[in-house]
């Protein structure tokens, strides 16, 4: 498939970012993904989903597995991207896609 | 009723007499529990224009509707007020662990205490015995030994004691009081009017049953919410919890770092919530009927703070680490710990410090006022000693006792413009620079510069709305947070399960079940607004206007200088743009001042009177 | 006998939550009150946080302590009884109980863990512990649990030292 890991001849490449919650899970704080057959931003989502596993889900979308959940914001380029919007947004090469999961309450 | 126990404890301790009253089921209905009871029981107590340490002003404690039930993450959580020493406006904070549920199990929904005892005591609760006790060998303890001290005394492990350090001795304006070891009633300076009263400690024993309306339909529910509350909901508040905040906000510019000299700090890494996970956090556990479990305690092993052991989250992380510019994390950890012995509060003890870390890089004040220590930013070990100095009022430490705000009045030579508070109560961890929603729940909160009255952050760390930009819509969305914080604040739920809870639907349900008391989501709804309403009256009746409704100085002119929020400033323009479309969703004047047809809606008609109308 | 179920309590996994306390009260008196709770947790500062309750002990010291007679134990499952109207609430239980497992309730009657003999899934406690701490176990089972345990970390430490003698040989 190709489709993860990072291919330099194709550099095709965006960097996905991860924090709290879902760092946690990853144990990372960033890779470089191979977005070549990944379109979306909402696509890779669900790719990364795919890779972390069922907690990695639930982190990102709510129970329905589809819609992203309220308290999770994604930065694309460092801009803060609508929820809606993420479901269109088209990725390019170099972009930056970060997830921050937002705590109500703050302590 | 059920749940509720309807009786309101009055103390003097002047004269050391005491006498129980009731409520009926009509005041449980309008203001619900914590909060409501706090604020109406506040306003019908107290003449304006008190001096916040007259004897007469009224401390006042009151648990939630759902206290000492299996609701969850409800049990034990407990609101105390008075007028503020610090803000001379409504002072209100709110605390759990075990304390609260003990209150009503004694039998007492509310307590307030007036007067001043003639030498140092403490209150002691047990079911109906009510005793005001010697506490000349507590005074000038630790908030940890005077619990054990007292429970020694009276000879029962199981006493709640909810108390002031030396701080609250010293009427330190940051002073707090502290249970169970490590929770505070934090802000707004309680610490200091429970000193003010010689008041030691408020020590509890209850014994009686709690009963609920429908019990089975409540555990048939509860089985519900306590499957969601377990869930990916909450899983955040489990693993890393609140800490996780350090080094999102710092990617996001929105963690005030030297004393909002910049929105991310270098070190961030050093004391995110990633290291504490990893190095420091020893156990993870769980306050009174709570299916979620979030209390990261946190102890330093190793080098000069070795043995500190403090319960650790994202605002004292920020307050003592990139505010004040300290990467150390034992520093971090150990100067929470003197907050929770000394008894002040974490985040205005942080932002005082950070304060005097830029009064001294100034060159406004010296090392001789700072006792020898080198104040500046990043030096953790001074900033650990500046606790101790604040909490007994040594040197510089007599005026930062005063808060931030006095503190630069008599300071002067311009530190006024970076003295960061609002109405008296210093900031806390977000940058409004860039967070312009929050900004405005900034400003308008009723206890002065709080995120927790609205959680107004959340709008625009989520996207969901432009956080470089002013708009009057803003107005609504605050106004429909801070009504359901009241609610939250009144039932008393944990924010950190906020989200568990479909709104305003999943509450009432749970309140009729619970005290047996038709309420539908719209009452609900209402009363949250009504208790918004009666704050806002109080603040009004001390002399409060819509110029307090305010923003610091250094928020208005200095742009952050780095990272994605590079150039933000929130200006005055900016915020009156918020303050009009606040105060139109809340149906009140230019001014800010509710109107006649809003009291009659809300059933305060009573308070025309403070609006100036028949 | 070690085949009696009693609940039992994975201490690492307690976080002094006390769901177990309101939920027993609940299920045995019909009203929220720790203080009745047949099962009782204890948190020692900073983070010790255990819950504990009746174990059914063989022979039970408690029944033998009781000097009217009023405390039974069962053959068939080892739970304790108590008879109402014999029971004056003395306390010499208490005394004689290693666990503090059993109390005087506020009626001046003994009581302890019955298992919810009446509950048609079993102890609520364990039902409702958010951590799963709580089980129902025998002490054979504890005793397998605790070699198995045992055997475990030894494997794991022969394991662990041959790799050390592998490296050393290289």
């Amino acid at each position: 498939m190709g489709a993860f890991g990072t291919d330099k001849e194709s550099s095709i490449n965006a960097m996905v970012q991860y924090f709290g919650s879902v760092r946690a899970l990853t144990h990372l704080s960033e890779e470089e993904v191979n977005i070549i057959s990944i379109h979306s931003v909402y696509e890779l989502l669900h790719r990364l989903s795919d890779k972390y596993g069922e907690a990695f889900k639930n982190e990102v979308f709510q129970k329905d597995g589809k819609n992203l959940r309220d308290d999770i914001t994604i930065a694309i380029n460092g801009i803060f991207t609508e929820q809606t919007n993420i479901m269109k947004t088209m990725m390019e090469s170099g972009d930056i896609i970060t997830l921050f999961p937002v705590f109500p309450g703050g302590g | 009723m059920y749940a509720y126990t309807g009786k309101i404890l009055y103390v003097d301790l002047t004269t050391g007499r005491y006498k129980t009253d009731t409520f009926t089921e009509e005041f449980a209905r309008a203001y619900i529990g914590g909060t409501g009871f706090g604020i109406k029981t506040l306003i019908d107590n107290i003449e304006p224009g008190l001096d916040p340490f007259d004897p007469q002003n009224p401390l006042i404690f009151a648990v939630g509707a759902t206290s000492a039930t299996m609701v969850p993450c409800t049990a034990s959580k407990f609101g105390i007020f008075a007028k503020s020493p610090a803000t001379n406006l409504l002072g209100e904070a709110y605390s759990t662990g075990q304390w609260g549920a003990e209150l009503r199990m004694a039998g007492y929904d509310i307590v307030v205490i007036k007067g001043r005892a003639p030498k140092p005591s403490y209150l002691w609760i047990d079911d109906e015995s009510v005793q005001i006790r010697n506490a000349s060998q507590l005074w000038g303890k630790t908030t940890w030994d005077t619990e054990q001290l007292i429970r020694d005394e009276l000879g029962d492990q199981n006493i709640r004691v909810s108390a002031i350090g030396p701080a609250g001795e010293n009427l330190v304006r940051l002073a707090c009081l502290i249970n169970d070891h490590f929770r505070a009633a934090g802000r707004t300076g309680l610490g200091a009017v429970a000193g003010s009263k010689n008041l030691k400690a408020v020590a509890v024993r209850g014994t009686h049953d709690v009963y609920v309306a429908e019990p089975e339909g409540l555990k048939e529910f509860c089985k519900d919410l306590y499957e969601r509350a377990k869930g990916p909901a909450t899983a955040k508040y489990r693993t890393l919890g609140t800490p996780a905040n350090i080094l999102i906000m710092n990617a996001q510019a929105a963690m005030p770092t030297r004393n909002y000299q910049s929105a991310s700090f270098e070190g961030a890494e050093k004391v995110s919530g990633e290291n504490l996970n990893e190095h420091y956090v020893t156990k993870i556990q769980g306050c009174s009927a709570c299916p979620c479990r979030c209390e990261h305690i946190a102890e330093v092993k190793e080098g000069p703070f070795k043995n500190s052991i403090a319960r650790m989250e994202y605002e004292p992380m920020m307050a003592f680490g990139p505010y004040c510019g300290v990467d150390d994390m034992g520093a971090v950890i150990k100067a929470k710990q003197y907050c929770d012995l000394y008894g002040v509060d974490a985040i205005g003890t942080g932002i005082v410090i950070g304060f005097a870390m830029e009064c001294y890089e100034k060159k406004l004040i010296s090392k001789e006022d700072t006792g020898g220590l080198e104040l500046e930013f990043g030096n953790g070990a001074a900033m650990v000693d500046m606790v101790r100095k604040i909490a007994l009022r040594e040197d510089i430490g007599n005026l930062l006792a005063e808060g931030v705000k006095r503190a630069s009045q008599k300071i002067g030579q311009g530190s006024e413009h970076f003295a960061m508070h609002i109405k008296g109560l210093e900031m806390t961890g977000y940058d409004i620079r860039g967070l312009k929603t929050a900004a405005l729940g900034y400003a308008v909160s009723r206890r002065g510069a709080d995120h927790q009255r609205s959680g107004s952050y959340s709008w625009d760390l989520s996207g969901k709305v432009d956080r470089f930009k002013a708009e009057p819509g803003r107005g609504k969305l605050v106004m429909g947070d801070e009504d359901l914080y009241c609610v939250i604040d009144s039932m008393i739920i944990c924010k950190f399960t906020r989200t568990i809870w479909k709104v305003y639907d999943d509450i009432a349900k749970v309140y009729s079940l619970v005290t047996g008391i038709p309420m539908t989501p719209a009452d609900m709804e209402k009363a949250g607004e009504r208790i918004s309403n009666l704050a806002r009256l109080f603040n009004i009746r001390e002399g409060m206007t819509r110029e307090d409704d305010s923003i610091p100085e250094r928020i208005k002119t200095d742009p952050i200088p780095s990272g994605i929020a590079k150039g933000s400033v929130t200006t005055q323009q900016d915020l009156d743009i918020m303050l009009d479309g606040y105060y139109e969703a809340r149906g009140w004047t230019k001014a800010g001042v509710p109107t006649k047809a809003k009291l009659d809606e809300l059933g305060l008609e009573a308070y025309a009177d403070i609006i100036g109308k028949e | 006998m070690a085949r009696y179920k009693f609940v039992s309590l994975d201490i690492d996994k307690c976080v002094g939550c006390r769901v177990c306390e309101y939920i027993c009260s609940l299920e045995k008196n019909k009203s929220f009150n720790p203080n009745r709770s047949r099962i009782r947790m204890v948190r020692i500062y900073p983070h010790t946080n255990a819950s504990l309750n009746c174990r059914l002990c063989e022979d039970a010291p408690c029944v033998t302590a009781c000097p009217r007679k009023a405390l039974t134990q069962s053959e068939e499952n080892g739970v304790i009884a108590v008879n109402d109207a014999l029971c004056d609430g003395c306390g010499w239980c208490i005394k004689a109980c290693d666990f503090g497992a059993i109390f005087i309730d506020s009626k001046r009657v003994a009581r302890t863990c019955d298992l919810c003999s009446t509950r048609e899934s079993g102890p609520a406690c364990i039902e409702w512990c958010p951590e799963k701490a709580l089980e129902l176990t025998t002490t054979d089972i504890l005793s397998q649990k605790a070699r198995l345990s045992a055997v475990q970390r030894l494997v794991k430490s022969a394991d662990e030292s041959k790799l050390g003698e592998e490296h050393a040989q290289k």
